[in-house]
């Protein structure tokens, strides 16, 4: 691996974490004594696998393979693990675009509903990348390829805006 | 953040933040409004949320503008 590519990683590994952590205690100030942040740590990539035992999974990724390929490929890459209390509920990874300007979130699992109740994951989720954002300078956050209408819609409450020709929505950071 | 000196970021970067006039504070301060907003939205959240394409990542299809 290059030296350079090594520098990023620990670099950006460091705002990773200070994203993650202010974002946690905002949650916390908020009053939300379960859910926590994490990165895509191994025990995060170990209980993803049981979300292949749900009947309901939308799409079947997998997330340890997943996470290694863009991890390697991507050392300012953003990644939040959500957990409520000990039980993994989220999962997301994204990075900046080529030119810097925006943060995209490129992947975002819940985790499925017949595996247990849980509470909602993406407020927590955006709240992450809206700061690690604001770290790195990105004009906007882009959310891609959603995968039906219902989710489109959703993230067209947050103020979002869909952009057919790249399949994404996209909001500015103010 | 580990430290609320915007000079503990680094060169362009601390410039940029500058420029910005953001600063710890003013950064959770926005996290914290921004939480309040979405947390009237979030009570809908879809139960199936998936977004993405994992195929596409592992096969290295490269969708970003150049």
């Amino acid at each position: 691996m290059l030296a350079t590519h090594v520098d990023a990683e620990q670099r950006y590994s460091r705002l990773r974490r200070e994203a993650l952590a202010v974002a946690s205690e905002v949650l916390k100030d908020a009053g939300d004594a379960r859910r926590r942040l994490s990165e895509i740590n191994p025990e995060a990539l170990f209980a993803s696998k049981a979300w292949a035992d749900s009947a309901q999974r939308v799409k079947d990724w997998d997330w340890i393979e997943g996470y290694s390929v863009f991890k390697f490929r991507y050392p300012k890459r953003f990644e939040v693990a959500v957990w409520d209390m000990d039980r993994l509920i989220g999962l997301s990874m994204g990075r900046p675009t080529y030119q810097g300007t925006a943060l995209r979130l490129d992947v975002v699992e819940a985790a499925p509903a017949d595996l247990g109740n849980r509470p909602g994951i993406f407020d927590a989720v955006l709240l992450g990348y809206g700061v690690y954002a604001r770290l790195v300078n990105a004009r906007e956050i882009r959310i891609m390829h959603p995968v039906n209408e219902r989710v489109k819609d959703y993230y067209e409450r947050f103020g979002y805006e869909y952009m057919a020709a790249g399949d994404y929505l996209r909001k500015e950071v103010l | 953040m580990t430290s609320d000196n915007i000079s503990d970021f680094e060169g362009a970067r601390r410039e940029r933040l500058l420029k910005k006039g953001w600063t710890k504070e003013k950064i959770k301060r926005l996290a914290e409004k921004e939480l309040k907003e979405f947390r009237k939205i979030s009570a809908d959240e879809p139960s199936d949320l998936t977004s993405g394409n994992m195929d596409q990542l592992l096969q290295g299809d490269d969708d970003d503008e150049k």
